[in-house]
């Protein structure tokens, strides 16, 4: 295997510095961060090729399935930095301030207890965070419109549960591992269900693909939900029943054997919005809400059946509301109540309410609302 | 959140201890380890967190749930060897239990890469 590393590390080194080399200069202060970040990375990630070919220990052979390993952590974490970290840097310059600014309007108003993530529109799926990298990704057009941005309270909860040592994030994270523990008994107990019956092996393959769901997945973006809904409010489920009308499938889809899903069913989503709106106070707006939902499922021609039911319990869902609750209130992040009246709040839960009470002139509105989201925004707070 | 990003989390909680995993082999393999060294207790801690259910925090538990169901690791051999790691020096007998353990981690980690890319 020598001459192979000797080969393929020394040109992994060339590409690796030829990335370094691509990262822009002169890069905005909402960038240095990024910038830092993926500097220290890469120049790790050469370190360990380099030691790959040069620490006499790795030379051995009782240890080649070490450097193997090493070997493919590497390249792995080179594909990452390049695709996702150098590609951002590099359309930096295109990099919306509206939208980070926004964010770091956001973090004050809620009282977010970490820094907020850089906001560069690089996505082409949408919203998504890197909390590794502090980064994230939103569609390029996004920064124009009011309907989706909601979602940037969700995206703003994935560092939450990936930060490590930090006493502020405690208590959301212990409260998502009561929710896993609670569903782990949940599906264990289906499965002991299963076996005592001796009901069909397909019934205990799909409770399985369940919990590797819920365990890797789900919970997670239950959490992000939830913290959305409550350090926002109404427009958070607004913006859910609008990307489940747009982007949606089947909303009681469940994971088969062979099928896997990152995101739980957006109808289970919205049932624990709901209960989320219902546990801080707007119980009103959650009605609302749900007659638009149910409008919705019925023109999907869509409907629970049994084994939905069984994935997601509404028991689970209200316990996961609960706890998440709770998590939020000990992060003493400022939870929404129906007299919350700061900027991005009543412009974000204003739009929603505008858009239902003119659909047809909701446009043009649109334009001058977030005009004025953006003076507001480059304010100082 | 995309499913790319999403994955890139797993592959990171999974990578740190592979890593670690794969030093304290060298220096086992190496006869260079002692029980005082930092990578050692390190992975001490870690063996023994996956061998208890409910503990560990959320990376551990994430690692913990990838590999119960896999046949090449025993959490009450991991727990075994959590405990000699911190007490004694070097023993061979450690090696191919934790060995196995790399390769388990290093088969979810291609797992969890697959799917980004097979999406990305």
């Amino acid at each position: 295997m020598n001459e192979y590393f000797q080969g393929a590390v020394k040109q992994l080194i060339e590409r690796g510095q030829l990335l370094i080399s691509m990262i822009p200069t002169g890069l905005s202060r909402e960038f240095h961060r990024l910038e830092d970040t993926c500097r220290a990375r890469l120049t790790d990630v050469l370190d360990d090729l380099n030691k790959l070919t040069n620490d006499p220990r790795m030379l051995l052979p009782l240890n080649q399935r070490e450097r193997l390993r090493q070997f493919k952590r590497a390249i792995w974490q080179m594909d990452l930095l390049e695709t996702v970290c150098i590609a951002a840097l590099e359309r930096a310059k295109d990099s919306d301030k509206h939208l980070n600014r926004l964010v770091e309007r956001i973090r004050i108003e809620i009282a977010y207890p970490m820094l907020p993530p850089v906001v560069t529109p690089l996505s082409q799926s949408y919203f998504q965070t890197y909390p590794k990298f502090n980064l994230m990704l939103v569609p390029l057009s996004e920064g124009h419109f009011l309907l989706h941005l909601p979602d940037l309270y969700h995206e703003l909860a994935h560092p939450l549960l990936m930060a490590r040592y930090d006493r502020r994030v405690q208590p959301f994270q212990d409260a998502f591992i009561d929710v896993l523990d609670g569903v782990t008994r949940y599906i264990e107990g289906e499965l002991e269900r299963e076996k005592r019956g001796g009901g069909p092996a397909l019934l205990t393959l799909y409770l399985q693909q369940w919990l590797r769901c819920w365990m890797l997945n789900w919970t997670t973006e239950f959490f992000c939900d939830l913290f959305a809904v409550y350090t926002l409010g109404p427009a958070y489920a607004w913006s859910h029943l609008h990307l489940s009308a747009t982007r949606g499938e089947n909303p009681f889809t469940i994971p088969t054997v062979n099928s896997s899903m990152t995101h739980p069913a957006d109808a289970a989503r919205m049932t624990a919005i709901l209960q989320g709106l219902q546990l801080v106070g707007f119980a009103a707006e959650a009605t609302q809400i749900d007659i638009r939902w149910n409008d919705l499922v019925a023109a999907s021609g869509t409907a629970a059946d049994a084994d939905y039911r069984r994935c997601f319990p509404k028991r689970i869902i209200d316990m996961i509301a609960e706890k998440s609750l709770a998590g939020v209130r000990d992060m003493k992040c400022r939870i929404a109540a129906p007299d919350t009246s700061t900027v991005v709040h009543r412009a974000l839960n204003g739009a929603w309410t505008e858009f239902w009470r003119s659909p047809a002139t909701y446009a043009e509105w649109e334009k001058a609302a977030v005009e004025n989201l953006r003076v507001e925004c480059a304010k100082n707070p | 959140m995309s499913q790319i990003a999403m994955y890139s989390g797993v592959y990171d909680e999974i990578r740190e201890y592979a890593e670690l995993l794969d030093k304290v082999l060298m220096d086992l393999k190496g006869g260079t380890s002692g029980p005082q060294d930092e990578n050692r207790q390190r992975l001490a801690e870690l063996l023994t967190s996956l061998a208890t259910p409910g503990a560990g925090d959320l990376s551990i538990r994430v690692i913990s749930f990838l590999l119960r169901d896999d046949a090449g690791v025993d959490p009450a051999e991991l727990a075994k060897i959590g405990k000699l790691l911190k007490a004694t020096s070097a023993d061979n007998s450690m090696i191919e239990p934790l060995e196995r353990l790399a390769q388990s981690l290093q088969q979810e980690q291609a797992v969890t890469m697959a799917r980004m890319r097979m999406r990305g």
